[in-house]
């Protein structure tokens, strides 16, 4: 039987339901919080009409509750059409009427929302999903959702090549693509990645991509797929905060792209800061020096580096070299 | 805290980001990273327009929110800096 990325997600939570999946400051979500979560998207989703293979936008920074609806979508075998926060919403509405969605789910809070309704073709439905910061989270995401205590997620019935994301580029060279990647792309991907970077429970990966961008959902979704804990950050604005929780949180695995490294070595001082649990740094999206790559290593002697090649189009998997040392 | 300061950096986030002279679509307190308004190359440049364009120079380790996630921490934090100057 195809596998999808919700086998992998229920494969990890059948080992320890207890485990923290995801944390943005103050919100929590362990991985039966998640799972839950899911199901109850699932449910929201089947109620608004949506078809499997119809698709679906998520407009939402970097939060748990864009993961539920992740993989709630999955399992109703509708593909995902993650949106770019930054984007405006007259680009987003191209993509929404280019990419045939059915259905946007967003946060009211963003500060496109308004201007998307009146951008977007008048039949596409819009769904909104305050995300939350606070202990509450999880419970007041469940009041939004038709949430029921006799739910579990289901493992969808697909094909390897059904489509699972029809994610957007950045259109560096051009109009933005919508690039289709299947249920067989990405669990490939995922297995792959958590085989090489040793991916487990006991890993606490940190994000600082958004989950739109290629890297930052493969970043997700082999923490989920490997049942290890990953920290939500969207952005590197504040290196120092970042730095902090790097240390204070004992993270053990981050990923960035050139810039993410250069502002790091830039703007804090990482030797004055404990990375001793840092056991990898993955780097993707461009081309990064070699003297970066070696300095990097020298300030954080404990990780191996991982170079990834980590495209949206040439996916199935990102391919990397291995550290030798 | 100085007016024209205040302003200043209004405009400047308003014109480089917003893309508006309209003063009412940022308010003084709006947080810059929570209303998406900036990102990590949005915060450098405002770094830049705080060095450049006020004269007062960030340390690393005043890049944090508590100076810079709003106008008005903003205006605050430079106005505090040129007074210890």
């Amino acid at each position: 039987m195809t596998q999808s990325l919700v086998d992998l997600l229920l494969a990890a939570a059948a080992r320890d339901l207890s485990k923290v999946a995801l944390r943005r400051k103050r919100a929590t979500w362990t991985y039966a919080d998640l799972t839950r979560g899911a199901a109850a998207a699932a449910a929201t989703l089947r109620a608004a009409g949506l078809q499997p293979g119809d698709r679906v936008g998520l407009l939402f920074r970097n939060c748990p509750e864009y993961v539920a609806f992740f993989y709630g979508a999955l399992a109703e075998r509708l593909a995902v059409a993650p949106l770019n926060v930054q984007e405006r919403a007259s680009v987003l509405a191209i993509q929404v009427a280019h990419g045939g969605v059915r259905l946007v789910v967003g946060d009211p809070e963003h500060p496109e929302w308004e201007s998307l309704r009146e951008a977007m073709p008048t039949e596409v439905q819009m769904l909104a999903v305050t995300a939350h910061d606070d202990d509450d989270s999880v419970a007041t995401f469940m009041k939004t959702v038709d949430a029921r205590p006799d739910q579990t997620l289901e493992s969808p019935v697909v094909a390897r090549d059904d489509m699972a994301i029809l994610l957007y580029t950045s259109g560096t060279t051009g109009r933005p693509k919508g690039v289709m990647l299947s249920h067989g792309n990405l669990v490939a991907n995922n297995i792959t990645i958590i085989e090489y970077l040793g991916l487990g429970p006991h890993d606490v990966g940190l994000t600082v991509m958004p989950f739109h961008f290629s890297y930052g959902n493969s970043v997700l979704h082999t923490h989920l797929g490997a049942g290890a804990t990953l920290l939500l950050e969207d952005n590197l604005a504040y290196p120092l905060v970042v730095m902090q929780r790097l240390q204070n949180e004992k993270v053990t695995g981050f990923s960035g792209v050139p810039s993410t490294f250069a502002i790091l070595m830039s703007r804090t001082h990482i030797e004055e800061f404990d990375l001793s649990s840092m056991r990898y740094l993955t780097q993707a999206g461009g081309a990064m020096t070699r003297a970066a790559i070696q300095r990097m290593r020298e300030l954080v002697p404990s990780a191996r580096f991982f170079v990834m090649y980590g495209q949206t189009r040439p996916r199935p998997v990102s391919p990397t070299c291995r550290p030798t040392g | 805290m100085s007016d024209s300061l205040r302003d200043g950096v209004q405009k400047f986030i308003l014109e480089n980001y917003l893309f508006t002279s309209d003063t009412s679509a940022l308010g003084l307190d709006d947080s810059l990273l929570g209303r998406g308004i900036v990102d990590s190359t949005g915060m450098l440049e405002i770094i830049m327009f705080i060095e450049e364009q006020l004269g007062v120079t960030v340390k690393d380790e005043e890049m944090v929110p508590e100076n810079l996630d709003s106008v008005n921490r903003i205006a605050a934090f430079v106005e505090s800096k040129r007074k210890a100057a």
